[in-house]
Parts: structure tokens; sequence; C-alpha cells
């Protein structure tokens, strides 16, 4: 089996994206010229000998990249020698791909490429990934095809077209490295239909049928489960950073303007505001914090647009003879048979998510991986009446550093019927109605809201007593403020009883502000806790302030931690904590009462709690 | 296990590095005092709560003594199997088993057997294992 290359059009991408690079050192390069009084017209050139030798520099690794990139498909695994500087061979047995990520940025759209990434399982960070980049979309649909339908390789292996050397009746879709036509302007067939969403679309129900996993690929429909609709654009301004977002975009961009020389923050500026701000503090700060929200605002509905844009979650049946479940139930609200406790039922389908309006994304999830859904209601999100659907599935990598948005999301912020109708579809089975849990949970957590209410109040009022009994005074006159306390202001107050005042007052003040909030949060926690056992998972619930409902297949529970704090001893509580290969690891009932917690336990998973049960309680022994 | 060496430097820098004020004399004993107490008390008090348990099905443990945790992994789930033991695990003749499953939530330990025991449980572990496929990942 002969090696690919990756297409040499990567080249011409790597060239648009440092132009991207050149603007900043070029904004640099004429400011200091600038300053140094050369003409216009040497600066000109100046600049553009160092637009040159950017974009120049770029193209020249993204060559050595290219040039030392290999991959190949064989039947038993997937394999790519990449690395500049350090060489890397690594390989992948194909049965342990479990998710299929492509990516394209509007440059690499335009060229017909796109970034492949295939999640291999495993929790380290680099194991745990194998990245393409890029190649071209008709070839990264059908790598992706024949990766996730575990069918053999066939159009790859068969249908490679190195030895032979001539072209397919395609075009020449499969030769990564050897079709060297050129970039951006002699652009073959697969490039032109990648470019729309609809047209893409075509072609990739055209390459299943040419290249996909034979017949089978154009005779089974892929089932669209939801789309986006735009309504659900009310949902997206609804969290945190609509708020926060306008002051962080402006700390963001402190930095550049900075080294442009616009002096945002200089004392003139400072001085010029505060003055605006204080002169009519009625007026100004409400239009200020206005402003901060609707930039907040808009921002949220772009990213939404932009990310979401183009959305649909698709289901694409398993292959055929392989023993699975019949697409109906899928879109219908038929309950699938209650399974065998303990054991996955057979699943062969791929979950799709197609998204983004400009820098297009779509995960394919293999089903026999998914180990359930997360619906997830942050507290925004919950009182406009939204949530959104995650998927819980083993060999999704989390979410790396610098990168906001979750690998493993389903859907958009939209309304919670939608998105309960959707988790029990990914999850394959009616989700059961939570439990309550006892109200000696909500006692811990109300008693939890009084102690952080209560707790600065005690240690307010502990203050205002010292300094009455003159305890601040004589610490004061000991020098114990420095040189504050020579200033003579602070003994004043201390003096005439002011800064005792205030103790008192804040000693009050405080837990007025904080205890409704804390209370509020403790209701808002009791409520949101919740446990169910369906036929096929188990369901927990909880969180205050992000409300997060998981449905685990019990199959896949591979271990229980039960733990018992002294406090939940008291309290009848206990925390049962199902372990599991997928998402997050472990999935949290909290709280629940210590018979049920452990009964539930014990019914999910049979027989693998009951040695060490004692019913009615833990064994001791 | 480190009770005592930090009581001892507590010590030594209270009577090398201070001009021996009474206070902080009171405060350091204390905190020895406290250090020893508990490399007395810790062991014995683990020892009285720590349990745990083979069956052919599952590994099961228990530890903690304020906080209760017990944990339970099936066999048939079970990825790796490991022993260690540490310096002065040696002198003592004990090991730990480590029993790794396919969730990132942590592995099972059990902290403290007899190394002989730890050896003929980690090799049963593994017979056992690998008569039971899959890993559920």
């Amino acid at each position: 089996m002969s090696w690919r290359r990756l297409p040499r059009r990567s080249l011409a991408v790597s060239a648009v994206l440092s132009l991207g690079a050149v603007v900043p050192v070029d904004v640099v390069v004429v400011r200091v010229l600038h300053g140094r009084d050369w003409t216009w017209g040497a600066i000109a050139a100046v600049a553009a000998v160092t637009a040159v030798l950017v974009v120049a520099g770029v193209v020249a690794y993204d060559v050595t990249r290219l040039r030392a990139t290999r991959w190949r498909l064989t039947r038993e695994r997937l394999e790519l020698r990449s690395g500049v500087v350090s060489r890397q061979h690594r390989s992948v047995p194909r049965d342990r791909v479990r998710s299929v990520d492509l990516r394209a940025d509007p440059v690499r759209r335009a060229f017909g490429l796109t970034v492949v990434k295939i999640g291999t399982g495993g929790h380290g960070d680099e194991g745990a990934e194998l990245t393409l980049d890029p190649l071209p979309v008709s070839e990264a649909e059908a790598l992706r095809r024949v990766l996730l339908s575990g069918a053999p390789a066939g159009a790859f292996l068969a249908e490679d077209p190195v030895p032979a050397g001539a072209p397919s009746r395609e075009g020449e879709p499969l030769r990564g490295g050897e079709t060297s036509r050129g970039s951006g302007p002699s652009r073959g067939g697969e490039t032109s239909r990648g470019s729309g969403p609809s047209r893409e679309d075509e072609a990739s129900g055209e390459r299943g049928r040419s290249w996909g996993d034979g017949p089978a690929g154009a005779a089974r429909a892929v089932e669209v489960v939801v789309r986006l609709r735009w309504p659900w654009v009310r949902y997206a301004p609804l969290t945190v950073w609509s708020f926060a977002g306008a002051a962080l975009v402006l700390g963001v961009l402190y930095k550049p303007l900075d080294a442009l020389g616009v002096e945002v923050f200089s004392a003139g500026t400072a001085a010029l505001v505060w003055g605006w701000l204080t002169e009519r503090p009625w007026v100004t700060i409400p239009v200020v914090l206005a402003g901060n929200v609707a930039a907040g605002v808009t921002g949220a509905v772009l990213i939404f647009v932009e990310s979401w844009g183009g959305y649909r979650l698709e289901r694409e049946p398993g292959r055929p003879g392989a023993p699975g479940r019949p697409a109906g139930p899928y879109g219908g609200a038929v309950e699938p048979a209650v399974e065998p406790c303990g054991r996955l039922a057979p699943r062969d389908g791929r979950w799709r998510v197609r998204r983004g309006l400009l820098t297009s994304r779509s995960l394919t999830l293999d089903e026999s991986r998914l180990r359930g859904a997360e619906i997830r209601e942050p507290l925004l999100l919950r009182l406009g009446g939204g949530a959104r659907v995650k998927a819980v599935a083993t060999g999704l990598g989390k979410a790396r550093e610098g990168e906001t948005e979750d690998v493993a999301a389903l859907t958009p912020p939209l309304p919670r019927a939608e998105a309960a109708r959707i988790a029990a579809l990914v999850a394959g089975g009616r989700l059961p109605e939570p439990v309550p849990h006892p109200a000696a949970a909500r006692r811990r957590r109300v008693r939890r809201a009084l102690i952080v209410a209560g707790a600065p109040a005690v240690a307010l009022a502990a203050t205002a007593t010292w300094i009455r009994n003159g305890g601040a005074e004589a610490w004061v006159r000991g020098g114990g403020l420095g040189a504050w306390a020579r200033d003579g202001a602070v003994r004043a107050w201390i003096g005439d009883g002011t800064l005792e005042a205030w103790a008192w007052g804040a000693a009050a003040a405080v837990p007025l502000l904080v205890l409704p909030l804390a209370l509020l949060v403790a209701v808002a926690g009791y409520r949101g806790l919740g446990h169910g056992l369906g036929g096929r998972h188990l369901l927990a619930r909880s969180g205050a302030v992000v409300r997060r409902t998981v449905a685990l297949d019990r199959g896949g529970i591979v271990g229980w931690t039960i733990t018992q704090s002294y406090l939940q001893r008291r309290a009848g509580l206990l925390t049962v904590s199902a372990t599991t290969a997928a998402g997050d690891g472990h999935y949290d009932v909290v709280d629940v009462g210590g018979d049920t917690g452990l009964e539930l336990a014990a019914r999910a998973v049979p027989g693998l709690l009951d040695p060490f049960l004692v019913r009615g309680g833990p064994r001791t022994g | 296990m480190l009770a005592v060496p930090v009581a001892g430097a507590a010590v030594a820098a209270y009577w090398l590095f201070t001009g021996h004020p009474a206070w902080l004399g009171v405060l350091v004993g204390g905190f020895a005092g406290c250090c020893l107490a508990l490399a007395v008390a810790g062991p014995r008090a683990s020892y009285r709560v720590e349990r745990w348990e083979v069956t052919d099905d599952a590994v099961y443990t228990r530890k903690g003594w304020l906080t209760h945790t017990w944990r339970v992994a099936p066999m048939s789930r079970i990825q790796t199997v490991d022993t260690a033991r540490g310096p002065v695990q040696r002198l003592f003749g004990l090991a730990d088993v480590t029993v790794t499953t396919a969730s990132a939530a942590g592995p099972i330990t059990i902290e403290g057997l007899d190394h002989e025991l730890a050896a003929e449980l980690a090799a049963r572990l593994t017979a056992i294992t690998q008569a039971t496929p899959g890993d559920a990942t």
C-alpha cells in the first residue's frame, strides 16, 4: 500500500493565510520607518519586501511540512508520518477510530480543502487525535465514510490510483499528493463542488455512490434529525458573555491598539471619560451599561450565526447486514425495546453534526461509542426556557487550551422540549422522569446558604465589637497600619466611631444582600437534583447554576464510587457516582437518600454491587 | 508519613532561625505535637476504616474517615493491574495494588498490602481480566 501525500493546493492556502500575518508586521514597519523620516516610496518598498519575505517564509515552511507528511490507510490501520523538526510515525488501528472531525475555514473552503481530525480515544492530549491538514473535501468525505462505516476500505484500497496513474472518472479524487494540478486557478471538479453547503451535500451523496461503501452508501438515506431554525437565535444572547463580553473585547483590543500607538488609557482620555461619567451619573452610567449589553448581545448573535448557521444533526444508518435497530424509531417517538440490563444494545449508525456559516465544521460520531446524552441548562438559558444537548461519547477529545467551543456539542441552544427530544434520540431510548431527592438535601443547601450569608456578618460584627472595645485604636497606636496610621485620618475615624458604625452597617447589610441570592441558589440547586432509572439509562440531574441532566447508558458504566461525607452521613444522604469511559469519566447522583442511592446503583448494573450490599445500609466490614 | 519530618523541621527552624519568642515556641510546639499525634493516630485510623475485597466479579474498596468512599469496579472492565512498592514499603514488606478501568475518574488503589499477597492478587486479577474480553470503551 503506497503512501499518500497532502494536496499541494495547501500551499496556496497557507500563502493566503500568511497575509494575515503580513498586515500587523507591515503596520509596525510603516510606523517605525515613518518615525525616522523615511520617504513614502522607500517605506512602501520596505513594506513590500517584508510582506514577500513573510509569505515566502510561511510557504517554505509549508513545503517542508507537506514533504514530510505522508499517510496511508491499510486494511487494519491508519498511519501518519509527519513532523518537520521531530519526525513522527503514528499508527492507529482502524477499529479505534471513534470520531472524524472535518473543519474548513473560508480560505480552505475556497480551495476545496478541509482539515481532518480523527479521534482515536485515549485520555492523552497528544495520542487522542490524528490530524490531516488538509485533504480535498471529496477525499476527506470518503475517508470519513470508510473509517466510520467499518466497511473494508473498499474505495481507498481497491481504487487506489497511484499504481495505475490514470485519473478516475471523477477527476482525480484520490491522488492527494500526486494531484499536482497547481493551485487556485485550475481547480478540479471536487473543488467547485465543495463550495456551497447544498452542493456539498449533493457531492457527498454522489461520492457515496461512486466510491463510498459500495451500493449500500446510496441505498440508505441519511436521516436529518434536526435543522437550524432561525428563531433559536433568541437564545444566543442568554450567556454571561453578553454582559461581560464587551468589556472583555475592550481589554483584548487594548494590546494591539497600544502597539499601534493609540493610547486608549492615557491620563488625558481617562480624565475625560471620568469627567463625562461623573458629570451626570444618572444618565451616563446606564448609557455605558446599555452600550456594553448591546455590544455583548450583538457579539453573541454574530457568533451564533457564524457557528450554527447551516446547522444540521443527522443520523447515517449502519452498514447492511449488521444487527442494528431500524431507522424508524429515531424518526418517530417509538420507544425502543427495553434492553437487557447492563448490556449494550447493538447500535451501528453514525451521528453527524454539520454547522458553520463561514468556517464549516462537521463532526461524525460512531454510534457504538455513544454512552448517552447530556442536557445542559446554564442559568440564563434556563430562565429563557432553553437548553443545549451534548454527546456523552468515548474518544471525544476534551476541549483543548484556547478552544472555546465544546467538541461534544450536538445542538445550539434550543427550546427545552426540543432538547429533550434530541437527547432521547441520541441516547437511544426514552429518558426516565427524574425523581426528586429527600428534603434533607434541601436542608443541607439552605444551611450552606445561611453559612455563606452569615459568616461575613459574624466576622464584621466581631470587628465592630473589637473596634468598640478599643482594640483597633490600640493596634493602630502600636503601628499596626504603618504609614497609613500616621495620616491621622484613620485614627480620627476610629476615634469618633465612624468606622465602628460602618462595620455595624456592613454586618447588617451584607447578609441582607447575600442571603436572598444564596437562598435562591440553594433552592434552585435542590430543585435541580434528581435521578431516574430507565430501561436503558441512568439519569442524573444536578447543578444550581448550570443544570446538567445526564442520561448515561447503563451498559457504559464501568464501576461505582459512593462517597458520604460526615455531614451527609448525619443527614442520611450519599453521593453515587457512576464511572464510565465516556465524557467526563464519572457522572454523579448528588445527595440522594442513602438506601435509594444504593438501590439505584444496584439496580442500574445488576450483580455488581449486590455482593457488597446489606439491604438497609452499606456494609461496614 | 510526612508528619514526623515536618514536625522536626518546624522545631529545628524555630531553634536555629528565631530569637525563641515564647508565643512562637508554644505555636511550634503545638504544631509539632499535632503532627506527631497525626503520625501515631493516622495509620491506626486508616487501618481501622480501610477495607478491600476481591470477588470473582468485582474489586471493592472502602476508605476515608470523615468522608467515606466506597468504590467498585467490575472485573470485566479492568484495563490494567499494577503493583508498586516504595522504599519505606519495602522496608516493611508492603505493596500497593492499583486497578485501572477505562474511566477517567481515576484508578482504584488498595494500599499497604503484604507484598506477597499483593503479588498474588495482581496475578489473580490479571488472570481473571484476561479471561473476560472487552473494556467498554
